[in-house]
């Protein structure tokens, strides 16, 4: 999923996404900046009540680039590693708080995990399929 | 095989008295459940309790029970990750995780402790895993 880059002077929702895997990256890319600050809120939807609910908030708020991880395990990252299951279904909240306006991109992107290692060392023994996963 | 729907465990209504689901199929090695409160009178109380069938005594045996009842005053939304492998989740909008094996055949009840209103539902959501049971 990818939203922007866009011209945001006030709070929004992310369109949702559907990932597979147990390991997702989202990064908040600021091109430009104008006296703004941000604070992503992840959410989830929940089909009883049919509504989005928050799992995790970032720590602060921020004027520069961020990336967050969402992993099923503790793992070093540079950016914000969230130890969170990630769901099929999920969007950002992304809450401003400052006064300016920002040009700001959102991506969302799977990570490999060993979840598909299996799929990854039938490759790397010769035994190639001739259309890889997901293609 | 593995999990292909969320699951609507207890429509959204306000009770009363204690109230038991109906069975429904799990066949994932781990969950997001939500309880999501809309509305309260005076001061509820609920435990969220989850069963599996045991097929050789035909009876619902307790598989994990939350250690106090739920008590908001107004609408909240609680949410308890069930998973195979422990982990401590970040941030503060997890009730509970918890490390616990899932079962085929589960259903939910809720305890009152009193017979104050309170408005909810419970779902049973699906989660991006290495270990989803397929």
């Amino acid at each position: 999923m990818k939203y922007g880059p866009e011209v945001v002077r006030s709070s929004f929702y992310t369109p949702e996404f559907r990932t597979a895997t147990s390991k997702i990256q989202t990064q908040f890319l600021v091109l430009a900046n104008n006296t703004q600050l941000y604070r992503p809120y992840a959410q989830m939807w929940d089909k009883a009540s049919g509504t989005f609910v928050t799992v995790c908030a970032a720590p602060a708020t921020s004027a520069v680039t961020t990336s967050i991880i969402f992993s099923d395990q503790d793992c070093s990252f540079s950016g914000i590693a969230w130890a969170l299951l990630a769901t099929t279904r999920m969007r950002w909240r992304v809450e401003l708080s400052g006064t300016g306006a920002m040009a700001l991109q959102v991506a969302v992107f799977e990570l490999l995990s060993s979840s598909n290692i299996d799929r990854i060392s039938t490759r790397e023994s010769g035994a190639v399929p001739d259309t890889l996963p997901g293609m | 095989m593995a999990q292909d729907l969320d699951v609507t465990v207890l429509s959204s209504a306000a009770r009363t008295a204690t109230t038991t689901s109906a069975e429904f199929q799990w066949l994932d090695a781990k969950a997001f459940m939500v309880v999501n409160v809309t509305a309260t009178v005076a001061t509820p109380g609920i435990t969220p309790q989850v069963q599996v069938y045991d097929m050789a005594s035909g009876t619902w045996v307790p598989m994990y029970v939350y250690s106090a009842p739920l008590t908001p005053t107004s609408a909240h939304t609680y949410l308890f990750i069930f998973t195979d492998t422990a982990f401590t989740p970040t941030g503060t909008y997890i009730q509970e995780s918890k490390q616990v094996y899932l079962a085929p055949r589960m259903r939910v009840v809720i305890t009152h402790a009193d017979a104050d209103s309170i408005t909810y539902s419970v779902g049973f959501n699906r989660v991006n895993s290495g270990a989803l049971g397929s």
